[in-house]
């Protein structure tokens, strides 16, 4: 079974067996954990909201308490406090509903509009939300993030000092969460639904990568060794070339050099092995021909560069893929 | 306010099972905004309070059905008239015409070019209103109108330099000089793009 793995995998083979599953656990299950996190609090607090405010997690104890047992004691100012702390959805909605709770017992057990009458509401403070990261909590910046591309982001984080925390700092947990997001967005079916794309992935050095927005560029970069890993028999045929795909089953034959020297590269990404070879442009043009997937985000319309971290260099480089499907590398400065 | 009003005492007179009760959400004004409940129920926030009062409306059941019929109020406390209409008003157009997803990454900066006419033209607002609605969306729990918002904040970011982006914000750069050069240096591709 790992035997044929490993011929799967093309030439990705690092001579290192031991998966490591710990990288791909951090990847995947940390992110996921992170929404089920949330969820989790949530039902917990629903549940607090029906009456049993039995829970082991403190925060949401002080919050459930406020509701359930201690609710009388508040004063419907201290309420309107808690809701208005936008940072943590879940004791907001905690603090509405206790609110709602002891307004609706005031209206019933008095008919005098007491002291949670709406005119109460309007003296509570304004929001300031004027300035784009001010006052809105960190999960909106996920999910605006989630619909920009990744250059979008990068570019975010040269506005200001804030801005940059926010996007492109290892230790910050908004930044982190963002390039997750992102990965998830654009990678993740390549690791979660090709077992053996997977497999090739476990045994790279991306897994050791720890921050997210490295890791985001350095799957990008090398992502077509883990999409098109194991279509390498004479029947089916898959290389990467300049970060398209070319299906070179039919022309295995046909090949100037032997179909080895094919299959040795296929299965993977080829393309430095096709440009150190010198092919003509008439090679050129009849490789184009078999191409079968070409990667429109690495094509510069729109200006659409690539980036990446060169993981020795520790520089940024960037590169697009020209209208003859040629990768254009830009120097760093 | 009446045209809605008369809309709801229609929409429960024709049918008088849940969907036809009416529920008043209260504007931190405190403005009265009636609504039926499938319209209220696109709010997670709503929902699990109106839930949360089903649970304990055993003891109250005599009194409540004294009234004629049962109307429900929310108040919420943090958004305001204004954007609370808006909330409605997506709500209302969301159960007849519901927004398809909004593709990420965005595949234009033009809102008309990834969602539905209506909703291209229902966040054509000052960015005040915008991020109220952003605000009001995450506390209330809407999801299609926290990713119509977001992805409306998005399309004004999307292929801008950054000095753009602080225009468009309103942003100071509070970059010393030095710094400034190492951020760009370190995305030195930002500018040339």
């Amino acid at each position: 079974m790992t035997e044929q793995l490993l011929d799967g995998a093309g030439m990705y083979y690092s001579g290192k067996p031991i998966l490591n599953f710990a990288a791909l656990l951090w990847l995947g299950l940390e992110y996921y954990d992170y929404n089920e996190n949330d969820e989790n609090i949530n039902n917990e607090n629903n549940e607090n909201g029906n009456g049993n405010g039995n829970t082991e997690n403190k925060k949401v104890e002080s919050s459930s308490s406020s509701s359930t047992s201690m609710m009388n004691d508040l004063t419907p100012e201290d309420l309107l406090d808690r809701v208005g702390n936008y940072a943590s959805p879940p004791e907001a909605i905690m603090a509405t509903i206790a609110l709602f709770m002891l307004w609706k017992k005031s209206k019933l057990s008095s008919s005098s509009s007491s002291s949670l009458s709406p005119s109460s509401f309007r003296n509570y403070k304004n929001i300031g939300c004027d300035p784009f990261m001010k006052g809105i909590p960190p999960d909106v910046h996920v999910q605006i993030a989630s619909f920009l591309h990744p250059r979008d982001v990068v570019t975010l984080s040269c506005v200001s000092k804030a801005y940059h925390t926010i996007t492109d700092e290892s230790n910050n947990t908004t930044s982190v969460a963002i390039w997750k997001t992102l990965w998830n967005r654009d990678y993740s079916w390549i690791v979660y639904q090709w077992t053996i794309g997977k497999q090739a992935f476990l045994r790279s050095n991306c897994t050791q990568w720890s921050y997210s927005k490295d890791f985001y560029f350095l799957f990008g970069q090398s992502y077509l060794d883990y999409v098109i890993a194991g279509h390498n028999t004479l029947t089916n045929c898959l290389v990467g070339i300049h970060s398209n795909i070319y299906d070179i089953t039919p022309f295995l034959f046909s090949h100037p050099g032997s179909p080895d020297t094919l299959m040795v590269h296929s299965g993977r990404d080829a393309t430095r092995f096709f440009d150190d070879m010198g092919h003509s442009t008439g090679a050129r043009r009849i490789a184009m021909s078999m191409c079968v997937v070409v990667d429109r985000s690495a094509q510069n319309d729109n200006n659409n560069l690539n980036v990446y971290k060169d993981p020795f260099t520790r520089q940024w480089n960037i590169w697009y893929t020209d209208t003859d499907l040629e990768t254009v590398y830009l120097p760093a400065s | 306010m009446d045209v809605e009003d008369s809309k709801e005492t229609a929409a429960s007179t024709a049918d008088t099972s849940s969907s036809g009760v009416t529920i008043q959400l209260i504007s931190k004004e405190g403005d009265k905004f009636p609504v039926p409940i499938t319209v209220s129920n696109m709010s997670e926030l709503v929902k699990s309070m109106m839930d949360d009062k089903d649970d304990d409306d055993d003891d109250d059941d005599d009194e409540d059905d004294d009234g004629k019929e049962k109307i429900t109020e929310i108040p919420l406390p943090n958004v305001k008239s204004e954007v609370l209409k808006k909330v409605i008003e997506f709500c209302e157009h969301h159960l007849a015409e519901p927004m398809t997803e909004i593709e990420k990454p965005l595949k234009s900066q033009n809102m008309a070019d990834v969602v539905q006419k209506w909703y291209a033209d229902f966040v054509d607002l000052e960015q005040v209103l915008l991020f109220e609605l952003i605000l009001a969306a995450n506390y209330m729990d809407i999801k299609p109108l926290l990713d119509l918002t977001c992805a409306t904040v998005a399309s004004m970011i999307k292929g801008k330099t950054p000095d753009e982006i602080r225009a468009t914000f309103n942003i100071t750069n509070d970059f010393s000089p030095e710094e400034e050069a190492q951020v760009r240096e370190e995305n030195k591709w930002c500018e040339e793009a």
